[in-house]
């Protein structure tokens, strides 16, 4: 029964640091921008399928693959900004982008639709199959790389935002865009940069989860529906919260998983979402604002 | 003028608010007698828009009293405080930038509609004696500004000085018994400031009680009947404009550059 | 203020907006001659159908604008009271005999309720915490529907519903739900033109602004979620007997979507933009029909263009052009 739980704790671990990486790169972009780009879903979506074809159609490592997703959801963030976020701001409104990429949204599902069909497609890496025992405990090679992948990203990330002068200006952006003007950068192009970041995070996360996702073109849904409650639950904006949030969204979902359908646990998780948001708008880690006006 | 005798119309008594490691305001009383006007001085980052938003209910005392009219404030939402006949202006000029300069004063009357639930659906002889009602009193508050010619503009699309003579028809169009006014000259040229003197004499002729937050001092010597001097959060001093001018602690802190 | 009266001033304020001149009334009659005329043109039950399902969607689309463009309040959870309408009136038709206009009074007044709580809520939330946490609630509906098997068939679906008596007939059943898209319109335009219209608007510019002068941000957030959400509620009441069926994943979370870009197509904070979006969106894929499975790639590139491009929708062009046209005459 114990190892039993430490099993599963261990599966949710690995499902959190996934649920993670997609989250951050929301978390990234409402930091610096306060908006929310919806299209997110489908860079994890996208992510996965060019595992698939990188693997599958070219034979190529299914470790390069990871690579060549995160740089296509590199450039589906970069498209994404020039062409809605940055015409778009400065006007004032939270709901135009929003709504665009509701719209790129809907284009790229239905466009991924016409081109793939809605079979799913089946992605076995020659590292699924291979079993690491721990003791009484076992996690596959996939999971293996899934830890470590999404472990080096965060540290990466942080190390980055931390260290780096690019990433102190980034957090100064997230603070205050006026001041950001101050250190000398354009803040328009810390966007960019944090839109990029992000979503190669998405694509990566999406060939991590490529694998163990039921592949069709509307997959990064179930994935970004998460996100989003991850996302608040942690506090958005909130690095910090949003791993925590990730982690522990991982680890209620490898706990019920034994005992509820799928679609329960969907449930499960928005239930804790609303009941955050009305017990704790801030999130987790509470970092209350107020302003004079 | 009403005698020191009268009931105060608000009592503010130990106010504190702390926003994160700054002490905003700490330990601030003080009382308004009714019909007078109060004018609110001290350096940048003294508090005094703190306790304008402390008085409307923007933000909630960590500590303290206040009173309206004999109504405790302290846990009422901001509009209810509204209702009491609390209204405001804002630092930041917050209008309805979208809409019209006649739309912005009729949401003011909010709290003034006597129309029966149904004709809201159906629109009947009450709904457009409603409508007449608070149309003709908007149009007299425009006018009062000097606005009324400006009705249809998009309140965003007005001159800076329209702007803050269009918060106070605004804040003029819930009835209040006090006016609070964060700045309101602030940005103003000469000739705007002198438009937004004549209207604030015009209204405490009328016998409006005003609490002023302001930096221009000619403004505030020329309105105010008292003044309260704030410094770090807390009152430095209170008294008439005369006699703040010869308070030495005053002067020492704040007003000595100024007056000399 | 001043006691003295001034009729001077009154009579130099704009025309109050309160009844259309000439032109809309022509305009509404034309509209209304139209849509009386229509189903006698489409004689072809796939023609009707699309019609119906047309009038179903202009109903949808004025609730949520009246949350979204009027009261400004980032709704994304639409297909949910959709949903809560069509299930709790269906429901209460088939397992407790309640005739089918006291349930679809009731699942109106249900999905009304259900908009007015979560609104409440959410209260505190700035918009995008709203939006997700409405589309959250949408995935939550979606998912009780599909798994509380023993009252709705879960996935499997309720079979053999019929349209009230008196209205089997396509054409009746038509006139039905496009004289309750005249309705909802009508109420909405009072409601509208009303003080409540100018409260709406002060929430949704500056809910500060708006409680200094009063306003109780929380009730009047409440009730657009209330209204609106009952306006989506009525629709979904109607939808089963069309349908014939009632299956969750006709109100699957992507379908406010749906109901979104209608809104955004049209033209957001009027009561004519989701009308036109809503006819509009129905009929293109139909005359698109030839690109096949691509109408939704059309949906989505429409919802985007308009945003980016045309802010005010359908309406809002048509605006400018009337204006346009007017000054080129004038000159």
């Amino acid at each position: 029964m114990f190892v039993l739980a430490v099993q599963q704790g261990l599966n949710g671990l690995v499902l959190g640091s996934l649920y993670v990486l997609v989250a951050l790169g929301l978390t990234l972009v409402y930091g610096v921008l306060v908006q929310i780009n919806f299209a997110h879903a489908d860079f994890v979506m996208i992510g996965a399928f060019s595992a698939y074809f990188v693997t599958h159609a070219l034979h190529g490592d299914y470790l390069l693959s990871l690579a060549a997703a995160g740089a296509v959801g590199a450039l589906l963030g970069y498209l994404v900004n020039a062409a809605i976020f940055a015409p778009l701001l400065g006007k004032g409104s939270e709901l135009r982008p929003l709504i665009a990429t509701i719209g790129v949204s809907v284009m790229l599902e239905n466009g991924a639709l016409a081109l793939l069909g809605p079979v799913p497609y089946a992605f076995a890496t020659r590292y699924s199959a291979e079993v690491i025992r721990f003791g009484p405990l076992y996690l596959t090679a996939q999971s293996v790389i899934i830890l470590a992948v999404a472990a080096t990203a965060i540290v990466l990330l942080h190390g980055f935002l931390r260290f780096t002068f690019l990433g102190k200006a980034l957090r100064a952006v997230a603070q205050d865009r006026e001041t950001a003007g101050l250190m000398g950068i354009a803040p328009d192009r810390l966007i960019m940069l944090t839109f990029i970041i992000g979503s190669a995070l998405a694509g990566l996360g999406g060939a991590l989860l490529a694998p163990v996702l039921v592949l069709t073109p509307f997959a990064g849904t179930s994935v970004i529906v998460k996100a989003f409650a991850i996302v608040i639950i942690g506090g958005f904006g909130n690095i910090e919260g949003t791993i925590l949030a990730g982690l522990l969204v991982g680890l209620i979902e490898a706990m019920t998983t034994q005992v509820l359908d799928p679609g329960l646990i969907d449930i499960v998780v928005f239930g804790l979402l609303l009941a955050m948001l009305v017990i704790r708008p801030t999130g987790l880690i509470a970092e209350r604002r107020e302003e004079n006006v | 003028m009403t005698g020191p005798g009268a009931a105060p119309l608000l009592t503010a008594e130990d106010l504190h608010k702390r926003f994160g490691g700054v002490q905003a305001v700490g330990g601030l009383s003080f009382t308004l007698p009714p019909a007078t006007v109060l004018a609110v001085i001290g350096p940048n980052g003294a508090g005094k828009s703190t306790l304008l938003n402390l008085l409307s209910g923007v933000h909630r005392a960590d500590a303290g009293r206040l009173s309206f009219a004999g109504t405790e404030l302290a846990a009422l939402p901001a509009h209810r405080r509204a209702r009491l006949g609390l209204a405001r202006t804002f630092q930041k000029i917050r209008l309805f930038r979208h809409l019209s300069v006649l739309e912005n004063v009729l949401a003011g009357f909010y709290t003034q509609h006597r129309i029966p639930t149904w004709q809201y659906l159906l629109h009947g002889p009450a709904f457009h004696a409603d409508r007449r009602r608070c149309r003709q009193a908007a149009a007299e508050l425009l006018a009062f500004v000097g606005l009324l010619a400006r009705a249809a503009t998009p309140a965003g699309a007005l001159a800076y000085g329209e702007q803050r003579l269009l918060e106070i028809a605004r804040a003029l169009a819930t009835q209040p018994r006090l006016l609070l006014l964060d700045e309101p000259a602030a940005g103003l040229n000469g000739a705007e400031t002198e438009a937004l003197r004549v209207r604030l004499t015009a209204l405490r002729g009328r016998g409006l009680a005003m609490i002023l937050v302001e930096h221009d001092m000619d403004l505030v010597t020329r309105i105010a009947d008292q003044v309260l001097v704030m410094h770090y959060g807390q009152k430095l001093f209170a008294g008439t404009p005369a006699a703040m001018r010869e308070d030495a602690g005053v002067i020492a802190a704040y007003l000595g550059g100024e007056l000399a | 203020m001043s006691d003295v009266p001034s009729p001077v001033a009154a009579a130099s304020l704009p025309a109050a907006e309160c009844r259309p001149g000439w032109p809309g009334r022509a305009g509404a009659a034309a509209t209304l001659g139209i849509v009386a005329i229509l189903p006698l043109v489409l004689r072809d039950s796939y023609g009707r159908g699309l019609l119906i399902a047309g009038a179903l969607n202009v109903i949808q689309a004025l609730g949520l604008d009246l949350i979204l463009g009027f009261a400004g309040q980032l709704d994304l959870g639409a297909a949910a009271f959709y949903g809560i309408g069509a299930y709790v009136s269906t429901l209460l038709v088939m397992l407790a005999g309640v005739g089918f206009w006291p349930a679809l009074a009731l699942g109106t007044l249900a999905a009304g309720v259900m908009g007015g709580v979560l609104a409440l809520l959410t209260v505190r939330l700035r918009g995008h915490y709203l939006a997700i946490a409405s589309l959250g609630f949408a995935v939550i509906t979606y998912q009780v529907l599909l798994n509380w098997i023993s009252l709705t068939q879960g996935p499997l679906g309720l079979y053999g519903i019929t349209p009230p008596a008196g209205f089997t007939d396509p054409v009746r059943l038509f006139y039905l739900i496009a004289a309750c898209a005249v309705l909802v319109f009508a109420a909405l335009r009072a409601l509208l033109a009303s003080p409540v219209g100018a409260t709406l608007a002060a929430l949704r510019e500056d809910e500060i602004s708006a409680a200094s002068l009063g306003i109780d941000c929380r009730r009047w957030k409440a009730f657009a979620f209330a209204v609106g959400s009952a306006v989506a509620g009525l629709a979904g009441g109607l939808y089963p007997g069309f349908a014939g069926t009632l299956v969750p994943d006709a109100f699957a979370p992507a379908d406010s979507f749906g109901v979104l870009a209608m809104v955004i197509v049209g033209g957001i904070g009027t009561l004519r933009g989701p009308v036109l979006g809503a006819v509009v969106l129905t009929l293109a894929p139909e005359l698109l029909r030839g690109i096949g499975d691509a109408r939704m790639i059309v949906y989505g590139l429409a919802l985007t263009l308009v945003v980016l491009f045309m802010p005010g929708g359908l309406d809002g062009a048509w605006r400018m052009a009337a204006a346009r046209l007017r000054r080129n005459q004038a000159g």
